[in-house]
């Protein structure tokens, strides 16, 4: 699982290739792996809300006013879906190389 | 005609203009549709109709169609990762260049891209820029299938050449057919206007509308004898986007002298799919073709794909103008005009 990150940290999708599968599902290839990444339930929507709206908190309030889900409960799901999308590469953080740099 | 053969047909028709809304019921044929979508290249055609509505099955098939589109996706995109490859390389080295076919019309002409999956990635340069295409690609990696005929058969005659790139085949076109109507074609009018295709975050250069309904009409009547239903459908899809001007693909093919390629790809797009062609396209079928292009059709006509180069040699040689004749005549071995298919046969297989 990938390491905490605050809401506020922004988020951009890698250069990728991608493709909708039946049954709202999607496959997303950075142009630098071998294989796809498949994205099911909620993750694809988010996958599209992320380019442009680059943080937990920015992408929260889109969701509301789609779902009746509490802030909070939506914030977990964006997380998780977000942690995903570190662990497989699908995203890199500007804030990462900005914290880099001030140290 | 078989029930699968005939379900993947009404597949294939799904949004087309004109096509029956019915319901296709799967059950009739189980999962014996799987492997005649996966032929017919059109499981994401299947895969959008299950998504609609459009197909009924028992939940096993659907599963199983459902399944093979998701494997064909991934290697689709695969390959279309390999297309930006390319289009960076060729950009880098300077050279003009023209995504064809399924990476380009996945993007520009289906309703969503997964439902036109691809298998190699085709890309148009110039005569003059293929021997550098060759370097860059064989440069970055990758290995070319045959040996150039002769020194300079590539940018003089040749169709395209094929290299590999992993298990990735990327075809370098110089024109869009092989044989006598792709020497007839003039393929420096297909740079003069640009369409980009924007994939992984880069836009990559393809043909107009106009000229991916030439190449789809092409592709279809010269490429094989019984051409799969994806590519049917490409006709039927470019006919019916707003960008095509009816009046330049006529020119075109006037000046490419393609009324019996245009003429059999209409029969063959009719004759499969339940759908209406514009009538600029159709009037092709009545129109008068000289027999002289009409006979040309028929050395296309063989399913032994080795023996194809040596069955368009004599046409190819025929439509040459006089004076490449010779050069021609010497790369593939006609020179004394005897038995002209087995000396090609011979020199290849050496």
């Amino acid at each position: 699982m990938s390491e905490t990150f605050a809401n506020s940290q922004r988020f951009e999708r890698v250069p990728h290739v991608e493709r909708s599968l039946a049954r709202g599902r999607r496959l997303v290839q950075p142009l630098v792996a071998d294989t796809p990444t498949q994205l099911a339930g909620s993750a694809p929507m988010i996958w599209d809300l992320l380019d442009a709206h680059p943080s937990v908190e920015a992408i929260v309030p889109e969701l509301q006013s789609r779902f009746t889900d509490s802030p909070d409960v939506i914030a977990g799901g964006v997380r998780a879906a977000i942690s995903m999308f570190i662990d497989s590469s699908l995203v890199t953080s500007p804030d990462d190389v900005a914290n880099v740099e001030e140290a | 005609m078989g029930a699968a053969e005939r379900i993947a047909e009404r597949i294939a028709s799904i949004g087309l203009p004109g096509s029956s809304p019915d319901l296709i019921e799967l059950d009739e044929v189980g999962s014996a549709i799987v492997p005649m979508l996966m032929n017919e290249r059109i499981l994401g055609v299947a895969a959008r109709g299950i998504d609609q509505g459009a197909l009924l099955g028992d939940e096993d098939v659907i599963g199983d169609v459902i399944a093979a589109h998701d494997e064909v996706m991934r290697q689709t995109m695969r390959i279309e990762v390999k297309a930006v490859e390319v289009s960076q390389l060729f950009d880098e080295a300077g050279i003009d260049h023209r995504i064809l076919k399924g990476a380009a019309l996945a993007h520009t002409m289906a309703v969503r891209p997964a439902d036109r999956s691809f298998r190699d990635v085709d890309v148009l340069v110039g005569g003059d820029d293929i021997d550098q295409a060759v370097q860059v690609l064989t440069r970055a990696g990758s290995t070319r299938l045959q040996a150039e005929l002769r020194a300079g058969y590539d940018a003089r005659f040749g169709k395209s050449v094929t290299l590999k790139s992993g298990d990735i085949e990327v075809d370098i076109h110089r024109v869009l057919s092989p044989g006598p109507f792709g020497v007839w074609m003039k393929p420096k009018e297909l740079f003069l206007l640009r369409q980009s295709v924007q994939l992984g975050g880069r836009g990559l250069p393809t043909l107009d509308p106009t000229s991916h309904l030439v190449h789809a009409c092409y592709h279809v009547a010269l490429g094989q004898v019984t051409p799969v239903l994806s590519n049917l459908r490409d006709i039927a899809m470019l006919a019916a986007t707003d960008g095509i001007d009816f009046d330049r693909f006529d020119e075109t093919i006037t000046r490419w002298r393609g009324g019996a390629v245009i003429k059999r790809a209409v029969r063959l797009a009719q004759a499969r799919l339940d759908a209406e062609l514009p009538d600029e396209l159709v009037r092709y079928v009545h129109a008068a073709v000289p027999a002289s292009e009409l006979e040309m059709i028929a050395p296309y006509l063989t399913n032994d794909s080795s023996g194809r180069f040596a069955a368009l040699a004599p046409s190819t040689l025929k439509a040459l103008p006089l004076a490449d004749r010779p050069a021609y005549a010497l790369a593939v071995g006609l020179q004394d005009g005897s038995d002209p298919v087995g000396r090609v046969r011979n020199m290849l297989g050496r």
